[in-house]
């Protein structure tokens, strides 16, 4: 890409690696400029941002192909999705091609999750109300490429009149089930919707494909069924703006990567603090230039001012916290931990278990951040480990390294047998290289021999001299 | 570091930690009004001059440690453990004591510590204990409570009279002048009884036979420990303590006290009559429940209610002191990081442990 070319709506921008799907045009127009940027709330990401100036047409790219889905193979649809750009849009924005790909002849029941468990946020009620349809096409692609024959909806109690749009549109579907539970934080995510729906528990360090279930956000699966049925890149998404006293709330149809002031002035909101993400996952933004992403479910808009006046007061261990979080962590040790910097005991106590509810910081009565703690803790736990693995991985080459030097060493032996502080390394190069182990003790042997005789050797000069 | 607060109130209930002191202390007042009815304005005296000092140690100390005063000084735990060590004490010991008290208290147990939550020992009963260890005939004469109709004699003049304006020696004379005026030696708090008679069950000596009848002598007892056990369950229903701890504290007691009257033989007290004499109450909801001493996960906490009982029944049965509150309590806040340690819960997710 560079500044100046004339781009379409639904055209790839950059090209995406393992991790990082392709990233789509939202609207037709001239790219003005490309910045790379960095925002105080995301202090380890840097941003770059292409910014594209509309040409008010709206002019669609041209999709040519238009096959019926069924006569793809695997691979190609699983190419088409990662193309479209689709990302978990639960919030975790993991790759759902990937994720489909993984759990080929490994799972027997897809699992969709509506349980928009979050307060304030009603993007999958919307979307089951007015797309039900969409997503259960979409439901039924997922089934067709994993050969899938259990579908289960998970529906909040509370969405009664999306559960009956549903209920009409699965009515002649045997394979579809649909089932209510009950709205309380944090049975949206993964880990509690199998414990309540199940009644399993995700073994530590595993996933829910290992149970032989595949869980999908609903509004994932809408988009899934746009990218294959519509062929229609990831370029809009729903999502909830409302207030806390709830005296405004709407669900808006953005195209991803809409800056944040355009929507506000979109609806005359003044004078306030934005919290992008649920009210209690997500956070605060500064700078109201932000995109919209792709995993943004929510936009809150909060009186400014209201989040500066508490105080954070002593940890006085009323258990509050631990009494509250759903995988039963105990969030007061883990703050004293993450407080004085003592790593080994945090990943003890199972810190990288942490789904980050929020539901400790909430429930708090001395107003601590626990999240940010723990998100910082995490952070540097990351680090830590990335920095072992490395110098792990530094040692083996050295190690290498030196075992090669030692083989070439055999040529000329001398420089070898007389360096001895090499010779303890190269002990332990033998013992660590497993395959040629039996090999080096040979040459080794060979050496010793060697430096007796040139000692016995030696030691008849001496007496020859003498 | 860049804070996010979003505190969704009208979702969740939460207190905040003043509150939750503030409820404590509420809990606290029908005890302080039935111990006023028995021991006059004294026990108001003590309870003032002990939050007064400990108030003043910890602006002190603030002062020294250059904090922020606004943060930490309207806490209202200082107060929490002004209240606790002043009704700890004696009535009638001199002024200077609860100053003392107040000072281990606040700076040493707490402040050295490293404030608020970082505390091991539990504040006010270490204060107490250093007390008890120091100037054990002031501590231990509870003579005065037990006679109430020497009290009536009292007026509020003689009472500031005793408490601020006499030397140790002339208090020792007055201590025992009173008790000479009220007969002392065949009276004695029902905890002390227990305790020597238990100490002279080989020898044979005229058995105190404890039936309810002589009970009501002792009423006062009863009633105070009552009061304040309704203040204990306006905390449990409020859910601000931990039912565990103190549920455990009771069943321990009540099953070795009941080992003591149905096999041993020593003592003929219904075990129930004997949870409400000396300060069994107050300690097993206002004091071994002070959540920053306490183990934090749950079976940690049934853990360390059975160990407080046990060793209050050792100690009451056995040892030298005729109340045990302070001394279980501190003993067992020492082991509590071990408990803590050992009882984590199983979190999600993982294998099941044969004992978890």
């Amino acid at each position: 890409m560079r500044v100046g070319q004339i781009v379409l709506r639904g055209q790839i921008l950059t090209l995406g690696d393992e991790n990082i799907p392709p990233i789509h045009a939202p609207t037709s127009g001239i790219i003005t400029k490309i910045v790379k940027k960095k925002f105080s709330f995301f202090p380890n990401r840097c941003f770059s941002i292409i910014s594209i100036k509309s040409d008010g047409q709206d002019k669609w790219i041209d999709y040519s192909s238009k096959r019926d889905y069924k006569f793809f193979s695997l691979n190609e649809i699983i190419q088409l999705i990662y193309n479209s750009g689709v990302v978990g849009l639960g919030g975790s924005g993991f790759l759902s091609s990937k994720k489909i790909e993984r759990s080929i002849k490994q799972v027997h029941t897809l699992l969709i999750n509506a349980a928009e468990s979050e307060p304030y946020i009603t993007t999958d009620d919307c979307l089951m109300q007015n797309f039900s349809k969409e997503v259960i096409q979409g439901c039924k692609v997922i089934a067709w490429i994993l050969k899938i024959k259990n579908i289960l909806i998970a529906i909040g109690d509370d969405k009664d009149l999306a559960y009956i749009s549903i209920k009409k549109e699965i009515q002649s579907l045997p394979n579809f089930k649909i089932r209510k539970i009950k709205n309380k934080y944090p049975s949206g995510s993964s880990k509690q919707l199998i414990k309540i729906l199940f009644n399993k528990e995700i073994p530590l360090g595993k996933h829910s494909i290992n149970l032989g279930i595949i869980i999908f956000n609903i509004s994932t699966v809408f988009s899934i069924k746009r990218s294959i049925l519509n062929r229609e890149p990831l370029i809009e998404r729903i999502i909830t703006l409302s207030d806390r006293n709830l005296s405004y709330q709407k669900n808006i149809l953005v195209r991803i990567g809409t800056p944040i002031s355009h929507i506000l002035s979109e609806f005359n909101i003044k004078k306030c603090d934005i919290i992008m993400g649920g009210p209690i996952t997500g956070f605060l933004v500064d700078d109201l230039n932000f995109p919209i992403l792709k995993t943004t479910s929510s936009i809150l808009c909060l009186k400014s001012n209201l989040m500066k006046n508490i105080l954070e007061r002593p940890c006085i261990r009323c258990t509050a916290c631990s009494s509250a979080c759903p995988i039963r962590l105990l969030p007061e040790q883990l703050y004293f931990y993450s407080k004085s910097l003592n790593h080994e005991k945090s990943r003890e106590y199972h810190i990288s278990e942490c789904i980050e509810c929020g539901i400790c910081e909430q429930v708090c009565p001395s107003n601590i951040p626990l999240l940010t703690y723990f998100k910082k803790e995490k952070m540097q736990l990351r680090k830590i480990i990335f920095q072992e693995n490395m110098s792990k991985k530094s040692k083996k080459l050295f190690m290498l390294r030196q075992h090669r030097l030692y083989i070439s060493g055999l040529i000329n032996e001398n420089i070898i047998c007389t360096n001895s502080t090499v010779n303890t390394t190269l002990n332990n190069a033998i013992v660590k290289d497993e395959d040629s182990n039996v090999n080096i003790l040979k040459k080794s042997k060979y050496i010793m021999k060697k430096e007796l005789e040139s000692a016995i050797h030696r030691a008849k000069l001496k007496r020859n001299i003498k | 570091m860049d804070y996010r607060y979003t505190k969704i109130n009208n979702i969740y209930v939460c207190r905040s930690t003043n509150h939750i002191m503030l409820l404590v202390i509420c809990a606290l007042v029908p005890g302080i009004i039935v111990e006023c009815y028995y021991f006059k304005i004294a026990i108001l005296i003590q309870v003032l001059l002990s939050v007064i000092s400990s108030i003043i140690f910890e602006f002190i100390f603030q002062k020294l440690q250059k904090e922020k005063l606004y943060i930490n000084f309207f806490d209202v735990s200082s107060i929490l453990t002004g209240v606790l060590l002043g009704l700890s004490l004696p009535a009638f010991s001199p002024w200077w004591i609860s100053i003392i008290g107040a000072f281990f208290s606040i700076i040493v147990t707490k402040k050295l510590y490293g404030g608020l939550g970082n505390n091991i020992f539990n504040p006010a009963m270490s204060g107490y204990a250093i007390l008890l260890i120091s100037f054990p005939i002031i501590m231990t004469n509870w003579s005065f409570q037990n006679n109430l109709e020497i009290l009536n004699m009292f007026s509020i003049r003689d009472i500031m009279s005793i408490i601020f304006f006499t030397n140790l020696e002339d208090y020792y004379e007055i201590i025992s002048r009173f008790c000479e005026a009220s007969m002392f030696i065949t009276q004695a708090t029902p905890l002390e009884h227990i305790r020597i008679h238990n100490k002279n069950s080989i020898i044979s000596v005229s058995p105190v036979v404890f039936s309810l009848d002589n009970f009501l002598i002792y009423r006062h007892w009863i009633l105070i420990n009552i009061s304040f056990l309704f203040g204990g369950v306006f905390l449990l229903i409020k859910k601000i303590i931990c039912w565990r701890i103190s549920c455990s504290i009771l069943l321990c007691l009540i099953i070795f006290y009941s080992i003591d009257f149905f096999y041993l033989k020593h003592v003929q007290i219904f075990p129930l009559i004997q949870l409400f004499l000396g300060s069994t109450m107050i300690g097993a909801f206002f004091i071994a429940t002070d959540p920053v001493t306490t183990s934090i996960t749950k079976i940690g906490r049934i853990i360390f209610g059975s160990f407080i009982g046990i060793l209050i029944w050792i100690i009451r049965n056995f040892g030298g002191y005729p109340d045990a509150i302070a001394f279980s309590v501190l003993l067992s806040n020492s082991i509590v990081p071990l408990i803590d340690y050992y009882t984590q819960p199983r979190i999600y997710g993982k294998n099941k442990k044969w004992f978890l």
